[in-house]
């Protein structure tokens, strides 16, 4: 996609949160230092980072919840205190707070009720997204008897309840299970498909791998690095070859300038894409030794993500 | 709520066994209270207002006392269990949720409070024959009394977030420092001079809900059917004033 070919769908500029905590607010914490990012119409975006790393914070703020200490942010080119922009935004916050007492049916027609829907059309939604999301059985039954996975997919249907433009989504995947997580992910291919933008933060980052366009990796409040997701994945590659049992002590020196790591009765060693493995084969050939396979590999995204959090790097 | 339906049952039950009335031909002969000296033919020009003065005491407050316990909890909840969360992700203005929090509260504790009132009139006329009418028309202070103070609570539960406080602060303002503003014992111009006192006591008649003056209202409606809507009206200003700081507040909060 070149630099002309896309849209700004959501724009934070110079946005800073800070919070007043205990007695008068007189402590401060700071859960966003200066972040700037920048959203495109349609693409699924990541949020990733340790805990306490601003990322809720980040999605509040887009979500018009909470309000920033300084710096702008615009959603569709407009600012948030248009409540039509808040219309087309569907939020599914991190453990979302849902009235137990409540059956989804009710609970989904309040929400489709406070978004402006018509009655109807508004019926006919409600057994859809149910449906899609493989609880229509259970739209008539109080929500207190609800599983934690259950009740993470009413509060996913009431974001896309009203087919919001921009989806926000903290933290989607907890308390699925497997098969949920799959459900998720096959969901929001279709959604994001139909035109949608996507903001989504989890820790699960081999699914993000999977689903997402860009990642944003924050760190203490601060944006660290943006960019595609094979910008991560593909910077670093690099060469695994692997012997059986332990390499001699002669050559075992020359190694450890690279990655030499054992598992089991397995050698691994990892030497940058960089590097040509000839240098590695001789060193082996010279001490007899002759490796069982040599795989080029690909960093994953949470190899990419620990490295730059611990600002190490890793093989 | 099952509670609160409980307190409002043995209340009922108090004043149908607790109050005595000995009515004849159409009037009331005496009352008397459990255990007090009952008032007899000879003080009839008085047992009206002290009747209407003893009910008046018992049904008001208790049925504010009770409305205020049924609704104390409300935003306090709503802050920490986070359901202003969701409902602030909505295309709805904040302030457009406080003023359906405030008038979701106020309509149903009107309902409640309207039976609780129809409760005793049909109790007193089943019991003496003597049936109050005037005492419906109270139902319309009781309202505005609750109305005012429950303003009041939505702001005390924005600022402490904790339903212990709210239901502290409402409670010593019905049953005490209402009463204290205006006590006669209580007054300003003795400290501050007449009319800077006289300024003081209206001021904090206006800034904060008028129970006493609502009381004194119904207490005029049930002795002579008198009402005073002037009072009635100047009563809600604190109930402004609070709905406009609780919104002032809400905006600002990080949820």
């Amino acid at each position: 996609m070149n630099h002309l070919s896309y849209t700004i769908e959501i724009e934070l500029r110079h946005v800073t949160k800070v919070y007043g905590t205990g007695p008068f607010g007189r402590s401060h914490i700071r859960a966003l230092a200066d972040i700037s990012i920048e959203i495109r119409r349609g693409e699924l975006f990541a949020l990733i980072g340790p805990n306490g790393a601003g990322k809720s914070t980040c999605m509040k703020i887009i979500a018009g919840t909470v309000h920033p200490t300084s710096g702008r942010i615009r959603v569709m080119n407009k600012s948030l205190n248009d409540l039509s922009v808040r219309g087309q935004i569907g939020y599914l916050p991190e453990q979302i707070p849902i009235p137990m007492h409540m059956t989804p049916q009710n609970f989904l027609y309040l929400m489709g009720r406070l978004c402006g829907m018509e009655k109807n059309m508004l019926s006919r939604r409600i057994g859809e997204v149910t449906e899609l999301l493989h609880i229509d059985s259970w739209k008539n039954i109080p929500m207190k008897k609800f599983s934690r996975g259950m009740i993470q997919k009413i509060g996913l249907a009431q974001a896309v309840l009203h087919k919001p433009r921009i989806l926000l989504l903290d933290e989607p995947s907890e308390g699925l299970d497997p098969g949920g997580r799959k459900d998720l992910r096959d969901f929001l291919s279709a959604y994001r498909s139909g035109g949608s933008t996507v903001l989504i933060s989890s820790h699960l980052l081999s699914e993000l791998e999977l689903l997402a366009d860009r990642v944003a990796v924050l760190n203490k409040g601060m944006n660290i690095k943006t960019g595609p997701v094979a910008e991560f994945t593909d910077a670093e590659k690099c060469i695994e070859i692997k012997v059986n049992g332990h390499v001699p002590k002669s050559i075992e020196n020359e190694l450890q300038s690279w990655s030499l790591t054992t598992d089991g009765d397995t050698t691994i060693i990892g030497i940058p894409a960089s590097v040509h493995p000839g240098q590695v084969l001789e060193l082996l050939a010279s001490a007899g030794i002759t490796p069982v396979s040599i795989n080029r590999m690909k960093r994953s995204l949470e190899d990419a993500f620990i490295n730059l959090i611990e600002g190490k790097s890793n093989r | 709520m099952t509670a609160i339906y409980a307190a409002a049952a043995v209340l009922i039950l108090v004043m149908i066994f607790a109050v005595h009335i000995n009515a004849e031909g159409g009037a009331i002969k005496s009352v008397s209270i459990y255990g007090s000296k009952p008032l007899r033919e000879a003080d009839l020009p008085y047992i009206m207002p002290r009747f209407a003065e003893v009910y008046t005491s018992m049904y008001f407050f208790a049925a504010l006392v009770l409305s205020v316990i049924a609704t104390a909890q409300i935003i306090p909840e709503a802050i920490n269990n986070r359901m202003f969360l969701l409902l602030i992700s909505r295309p709805v203005s904040r302030r457009s949720i406080i003023l359906a929090f405030f008038a979701g509260a106020a309509a149903a504790m009107t309902v409640v409070q309207l039976l609780f009132v129809i409760s005793i009139f049909i109790i007193l006329g089943v019991k003496t024959g003597v049936w109050f009418w005037y005492l419906l028309l109270s139902a319309f202070p009781l309202s505005a009394a609750f109305g005012s103070l429950y303003a009041l609570m939505i702001y005390i539960g924005f600022l402490g977030k904790n339903t212990g406080i709210v239901t502290g602060l409402a409670l010593g303002h019905v049953l005490f420092f209402s009463h204290l503003l205006a006590s006669q014992n209580y007054n300003p111009a003795v400290i501050f001079g007449h009319t800077a006192g006289e300024i003081l006591r209206t001021t904090a008649c206006a800034v904060f809900p008028a129970i006493h003056e609502l009381q004194v209202v119904t207490l005029g409606i049930i002795a002579s059917g008198t009402v005073n809507p002037g009072a009635i009206l100047f009563s809600l200003f604190p109930c402004v004033i609070y709905l406009w700081l609780s919104v002032r507040i809400f905006r600002k909060m990080d949820m």
